[in-house]
């Protein structure tokens, strides 16, 4: 065999190597999007397009259902860009796995979960939806990764930042190193002068003009357990969780000494 | 002679007497701390009740009525488990958590145990973390409880104490510290419980109530075991505080109408009643424990005096005075009043300890204190019955006590 044969066979087992790799991977893919419901499917597709997914949750084809769909599709009709409506049967046993998720296979129907581009779910209604209910689905950006993070039962500390600093405080990052607290715990990040914070701010209560750094403590289900300045200290913080009955369980924890 | 031995002296030769004068007071001492000491247990046992549960409330099925709280689930009757979604998604004020439960009797290698399913909190907890558009839960009055992911209360175990438990998989078991012992299961074992098999993923601590011998599985596991279908037979719904929980019953009635719902204070009412009647029946024994111990000791302390006149008639006239004389019979009547008062204690407690759990249903023990009050109120209604007696016995003229002769 010479040198010329040689190197077309190698560049024929290569190509071959390469089309077989790619060809595996279009396998790949279709196995992977096969196993997701066409519902699951959506809702990545809504997440990817930063989307809000509106899942109306049903039984039986009653009054209440189409009701609740019509509602549904005539408050979303002109927020397409944001939102969109899904349609799920929960007997459907290619939706089991999504009923499963969301844990509504025993709940009443119907039922409607506003789920964010994150995940989160932003509000759940039974039986009964208008216009005022879908309006405030909609929640501000950092009030769904605080919602989203306290739904997977984690402490948030949220750093509310007036000023230059992007960093969080100290006492909160010297927190969040506590390995009993390191998995249990998120640091969220904010500005105040974000124009699409108007509505969480208003709910902290934390001025516009404010010039420093505030940190929000908070713990599922949705309880405010303080708010901090900018020299909060991770004592004060292991304090606060210990006071609401939630340490990390040892009470002689080396990590957890102020 | 001395004091002390004229006094032995005569309740040694008179032993009847002594035995009679006793006796009332004996029998009087010995209800009222039988009574009083299984009050006093019975009390603590629902203040401790209270303060476990005051904040919780039960919804039962219509018609179903409640002796123990730890049996909510021991009946034939359910309710529809779409109810604990119904609560979940509510949102309402106070509730810290939700825990339904199916009791199923199966037998257990030949043994007879109560399968309870019970849906882990992981389930529900998404569903009450999803509010209409608001970080924050509504909240007023007492602090509010955090659901953070925590080892210690979220390992199975902590079910004897939480009355949750966190996770629990389909066909993972936990069981009750008497069923545990008695089958001699342990963590990892595996159990077959009608027809299928399951693994012991934790053993419990003994608490002393029915849960000892339950063993626990998942809600919809048993369900689909048993086929009782979507059923349950009680929710749990833990409130954060008793005022919380008493506001709750109202919201509670109006959302699930079909259902009754009931608060410890209403599991406890019975027993609370009951032991208010038994305070009072205390205080009206202790009323026949003076006037019939009384009577019966000043009439025998009477007859002792009528009878012992010579015998005082000579003290007096080898020059007793009449201070002495009294404290002759009133320290007879001491010692008469303490024996009746510490024999009735040691009575009274040992009946206690046989009454207690049989009538009352609740574990008793003496209390050392009541010794005090039974020998301190046995010894004031002998002084009190045997004074005029006494004073009586003090009275009489030696010479007058001769001429009989």
């Amino acid at each position: 065999m010479n040198l010329k044969t040689y190197g077309r066979l190698r560049l024929l087992v290569a190509c071959g190597t390469l089309f077989g790799a790619m060809a595996h991977c279009e396998a790949a893919d279709p196995v992977k999007t096969a196993s997701l419901s066409k519902t699951e499917t959506s809702m990545a597709a809504n997440s990817r397009q930063e989307k809000y997914s509106f899942i109306m949750f049903w039984k039986q084809q009653d009054t209440a259902t189409n009701a609740m769909w019509k509602n549904l599709q005539a408050g979303l009709a002109d927020r397409s860009d944001n939102a969109a409506p899904i349609a799920v049967r929960v007997n459907d046993p290619a939706e089991a796995a999504l009923v499963d998720r969301f844990g509504v296979s025993r709940a009443p129907m119907p039922l409607m979960l506003a789920v964010a581009p994150n995940g989160a779910v932003t509000a759940s209604y039974v039986r009964e939806l208008d216009a005022k209910k879908i309006d405030d689905a909609f929640v501000t950006p950092t009030m769904t990764r605080c919602m989203l993070a306290m739904q997977n039962r984690k402490v948030v500390l949220l750093c509310v930042h007036g000023d230059e600093q992007t960093a969080p405080p100290q006492g909160v990052a010297e927190f969040k190193a506590i390995p009993c607290y390191q998995n249990t715990s998120e640091i969220v990040h904010m500005r105040v002068d974000d124009p699409a914070e108007g509505k969480f701010l208003s709910e902290l209560k934390i001025r516009r003009d404010s010039r420093t750094t505030t940190t929000v403590f908070m713990a599922p289900p949705g309880v405010m357990l303080g708010k901090y300045p900018a020299d909060v200290t991770k004592g004060q913080l292991i304090a606060e969780l210990r006071a609401a009955g939630k340490g990390c369980g040892d009470k002689n924890c080396k990590h957890c000494r102020p | 002679m001395t004091f002390t031995s004229i006094i032995w002296k005569e309740l040694r030769e008179r032993p009847t007497a002594m035995i009679t004068s006793v006796l009332s007071i004996l029998l009087g001492v010995t209800a009222l701390v039988a009574i009083r000491n299984v009050s006093v247990f019975s009390e603590q046992e629902v203040a401790g009740k209270l303060d476990t549960l005051g904040a919780n409330v039960l919804v039962l099925p219509k018609g179903v009525t409640l002796q123990d709280y730890y049996a909510a689930d021991m009946h034939e009757e359910t309710i529809p488990e779409q109810h604990v979604a119904e609560l979940a998604l509510a949102g309402l004020t106070g509730v810290e958590g939700l825990s339904p439960k199916l009791c199923v009797p199966i037998k257990l290698q030949e043994k007879s145990a109560t399968l309870t399913g019970i849906l882990p909190q992981a389930d529900l907890q998404t569903m009450a973390a999803w509010q209409g558009g608001r970080l924050f839960k509504k909240h007023v009055g007492c602090k509010a409880k955090i659901n953070v992911a925590n080892a210690q209360d979220d390992a199975p175990e902590a079910l004897a104490r939480r009355r949750t438990i966190q996770e629990l998989h389909d066909h993972e078991a936990v069981i009750g510290a008497d069923i545990a012992g008695t089958l001699g299961l342990n963590t990892g074992d595996a159990v077959d419980m009608l027809g299928e098999t399951f693994t012991v993923i934790a053993t419990l601590e003994p608490t002393g109530t029915i849960d000892d011998t339950r063993v626990f599985a998942h809600l919809h596991t048993v369900q689909r075991l048993a086929g009782a279908g979507e059923v349950v037979n009680v929710i749990e719904v833990m409130g954060c505080c008793e005022d919380v929980a008493n506001g709750l019953v109202d919201q509670l009635g109006t959302m699930l109408p079909d259902t009754r719902i009931v608060t410890i204070a209403n599991v406890v009412e019975t027993q609370v009643s009951i032991n208010r009647m038994m305070t009072r029946l205390s205080y009206l024994f202790l009323a026949i424990l003076i006037a019939v111990g009384g009577a019966s000791m000043a009439s025998a302390m009477y007859a002792n005096v009528m009878e012992r006149r010579r015998e005082i008639g000579t003290l007096m006239a080898l020059g007793a005075t009449r201070r002495f004389v009294t404290r002759l019979f009133l320290v007879k009547a001491g010692l008469l009043g303490l024996a009746g008062g510490l024999g009735g204690y040691l009575l009274g407690s040992g009946l206690a300890l046989v009454l207690g759990p049989n009538f009352a249903g609740v574990a008793v023990q003496p209390i050392p204190s009541l010794a005090l009050i039974a020998a301190g109120t046995a010894v004031l209604v002998s002084f009190a019955a045997s004074y005029f007696p006494a004073r009586r016995a003090a009275g009489l003229d030696p010479c007058l006590c001769f001429q009989e002769v």
